[in-house]
């Protein structure tokens, strides 16, 4: 399976110095989840949480992962 | 089973070497008792949905209750407290659901500790706002590492014990106010949108300093 049939549902985002973490569950075509993923971005603190979303969706897409919204 | 009565028992007995069985329980209240005595098994999914749940409890076959697991922990770098006067810093925002477990670090603040105010916002809900001095060591039920009145000698003074859930392991009193903290204090927060935990100084002339740790957890 390639990785590019994988999709990624965001389930917690934190901030902490000047860095977000962003919590993944990975799921295959069927829906299954098979990973646990979690990346770090390098931002400042946005305030809101719409902001912060939408900012950590624009760096997720620029790392190429497909993430349901 | 009468019907009408308010209260549906039902049980079974499952001897199969192959087992595939789904469960969809939507009667309120509802107590599930489940009694796997296999000599192996492999495979345990529930999805529970209901909008409020008592208690979900595995018990081992030594009778004790395990943890189920399902959490990921993650230890966050140094956070610089570096704030100016009246301003405040972030230490840790989270969206999602989950726990804070830890809060450690050390503070210093020239006009006095007590200048450094705690703001502890659970689901968006202001839930502590106070000196952080008052969480660590009110709200562990410690006692002060050591009462000082004027003209204690200026020093280093650490605490004689502390308890399973931390508080003030050691402050330096200059001989009129505490000025710098250590700490290291077990949070106990469960979140189910969100958590912020921040610092504001409190003070209108100095910036305070220091470096704090927070340990969190988000659950799936």
């Amino acid at each position: 399976m390639s990785s590019m049939e994988l999709t990624h549902r965001i389930y917690a985002i934190a901030w902490s110095n000047d860095k977000y973490t962003v919590y993944m569950l990975v799921r295959n075509p069927k829906g299954e989840v098979v990973a646990r993923r979690i990346v770090t971005i390098d931002g400042k603190f946005l305030e809101s949480r719409e902001k912060i979303l939408e900012f950590v969706m624009r760096e997720l897409k620029k790392r190429k992962l497909r993430v349901e919204s | 089973m009468a019907r009408g009565y308010p209260d549906y028992q039902r049980g079974m007995v499952i001897e199969s070497a192959r087992l595939n069985i789904p469960i969809s329980i939507a009667e309120s209240p509802a107590t599930v008792p489940i009694d796997i005595s296999t000599q192996s098994l492999e495979n345990v999914n529930m999805n529970i949905r209901a909008q409020e749940l008592h208690a979900v409890k595995v018990l081992a076959p030594s009778a004790e209750a395990v943890y189920v697991g399902g959490t990921v922990t993650a230890f966050t770098s140094e956070i610089d407290l570096y704030t100016p006067p009246e301003d405040v810093v972030v230490l840790l925002y989270v969206t999602g659901r989950g726990r804070v477990m830890h809060l450690a670090g050390n503070v210093y603040h020239p006009s006095g500790i007590s200048y450094v105010r705690c703001q502890i916002y659970i689901d968006d809900n202001l839930t502590f706002d106070d000196a952080l001095i008052s969480l660590i060591q009110g709200g562990a039920g410690q006692s002060y590492a050591r009462q000082h009145e004027n003209g204690d000698a200026a020093g280093w003074y650490h605490s004689h014990a502390i308890g399973p859930r931390g508080g003030l392991i050691s402050h330096y009193w200059d001989g009129s106010k505490t000025t710098r903290i250590y700490f290291d204090y077990k949070l106990e927060i469960e979140f189910t949108s969100s958590v912020l935990l921040r610092f504001r100084n409190d003070d209108t002339t100095n910036a305070m300093e220091g470096s704090g740790y927070v340990v969190y957890g988000t659950y799936p």
